[in-house]
């Protein structure tokens, strides 16, 4: 992966570094199928075809062949869950990229141009950004659980100081309370330190069914859950169903417990979702993450290192490529190449993705 | 005398707001007609990030006839603590929430 940030270089110029790093790593040129994640090109950077530019970037690495290109598709998640299909389907290579080019535009300027891939037009219709709906979202939360507001500065916190140690990371800044809670509001309760960033970046990776390359690690779980698109119409505004049932799925498909995991890189676009999450995937009964990260347990060397990269929160937020990005953490976590933010004897990961508010999620169980 | 609200229903009950061609909750096909606009304010943030530049609250309401969840524009005095009584009112294509303190 590229680190995260801003770019000067454009965006084939980003995918081009993050596909020529994976087929390095991978040490093969023989592609059979790839899968791009992109949220949104058009609207960021003015490109109709984002797979004919993979396509053009691939020809000047001297891919073999001229592998079908599929996407984009709007998460990282979503593209990695369709190429493991393909992987299993067709027995071939397949590389999974993810690019995003958002920091030459002001914030303002991007939400207005994301809204329309980030709500459905009734939202729309009412001014709804993402930041906004994520407000309801966690009001509900607290509202149903009684979390204190503390609980989600810590979550800012924690990633921030992760984060410091990831030379790939956006904000390699500690920060602290005082700093989270004098950050301007964005839409209430959340702050400017519980949102992710606008980020570029690019990432990608090389899935094998094969066993040739038997010492990396291997994809065992993963699974899919979905919610209403319209978050009016969700039976609970401050849970993530969607989180529940793709994790069930995932772990049953591993055949793996909860507490087998050791590491997670969660998603954090803002910092309650990461406790919500958390609980939503079955870790802690609804209403009691918090404590945990109180008590330090989920920091590397707890009990559970969760978002050690720092999340979307600190690493970055290159929207489409979150879920390659956690990939690439969790790969090097479970390698023991994580340097100081490594979580000794981390044996077996989950990597979960999701677009929005959530109502599409993705999570992937990955072993070494 | 108040102005009823134009609403949805499907044959199983679920009430709408929002003109979607089925039910979201069970795709049975829709009617119109028009239900009591009291309602209370479940949800409300304050938006001050956001592209207009100018701060609004956005809210999800639930209408007392039929339980129609909505999203919503908020206006007037509420207390946002999940009990406000709003009376709802369409403008365009948006369902303004107004605080019946206001």
């Amino acid at each position: 992966m590229t680190r995260v940030g801003r770019h000067e270089d454009d965006y084939a110029t980003l995918l081009g570094h993050a596909a020529a790093a994976a087929l390095r790593a991978s040490n093969t040129q023989s592609i059979d199928s790839v899968f791009l994640s992109s949220f949104a090109p058009r609207e960021l950077c003015g490109i109709d075809d984002a797979a004919a530019l993979v396509r053009g970037v691939l020809r000047e690495l001297g891919v073999d062949g001229t592998p079908a290109v599929h996407g984009p598709f709007k998460t990282g998640g979503e593209a990695l869950h369709h190429a493991i299909e393909r992987c299993h389907a067709t027995d071939g290579n397949v590389l999974v990229i993810g690019c995003e080019k958002m920091m030459h535009l002001d914030a303002a300027t991007a939400s207005g141009l994301l809204a329309p891939r980030v709500s459905d037009p009734v939202e729309n219709a009412h001014g709804a950004t993402l930041p906004s709906l994520a407000a309801l979202a966690v009001r509900a939360y607290v509202d149903a659980y009684r979390v204190p507001a503390s609980a989600f500065d810590d979550v800012a916190i924690k990633n921030h100081a992760n984060a410091v140690h990831n030379p790939d990371a956006q904000f390699r800044r500690a920060v602290s309370a005082e700093e989270v809670r004098a950050s301007p509001v964005i839409a209430d309760p959340l702050r400017r330190l519980h949102c992710a960033p606008m980020s570029d970046g690019a990432a990608a990776c090389v899935l094998t069914a094969s066993n040739a390359a038997s010492d990396a690690p291997r994809l065992t779980g993963w699974g899919r859950g979905a919610d209403a698109v319209r978050f009016q119409d969700r039976e609970h505004a401050g849970r993530f169903p969607a989180a529940t049932q793709a994790s069930n799925e995932a772990f049953t498909r591993a055949r793996r417990a909860r507490r087998d995991i050791d590491v997670v890189e969660i998603h954090d676009a803002f910092a309650p979702f990461e406790l919500m999450n958390l609980e939503a995937m079955g870790f802690f009964e609804y209403g009691a993450a918090w404590r945990a990260l109180a008590r330090g347990e989920l920091s590397p060397g707890g009990r559970m290192a969760v978002n050690p990269s720092g999340g979307m929160k600190a690493r970055g937020h290159p929207i489409g490529v979150c879920g390659l990005t956690s990939m690439a953490e969790i790969h090097a976590q479970l390698s023991g190449a994580a340097g100081e933010r490594q979580h000794a004897g981390a044996r077996t990961a989950l990597v979960q993705s999701a677009g929005g508010v959530s109502p599409d999620t993705y999570v992937f169980i990955v072993e070494q | 005398m108040r102005r009823k609200l134009q609403a949805w229903r499907c044959p199983n009950g679920h009430v709408t707001l929002q003109h979607d061609n089925v039910c979201v909750s069970c795709g049975a096909s829709l009617r119109e007609l028009h239900i009591d606009p009291e309602a209370v304010l479940e949800l409300v943030t304050t938006v001050r990030v956001n592209p207009s530049g100018e701060p609004f609250q956005l809210g999800i309401a639930v209408t007392r006839a039929g339980r129609a969840r909505t999203i919503c524009r908020v206006e007037g005095a509420v207390r946002a603590l999940g009990h406000d009584r709003v009376v709802l009112e369409r403008r365009g294509d948006m369902i303004i929430a107004r605080g019946k303190r206001s």
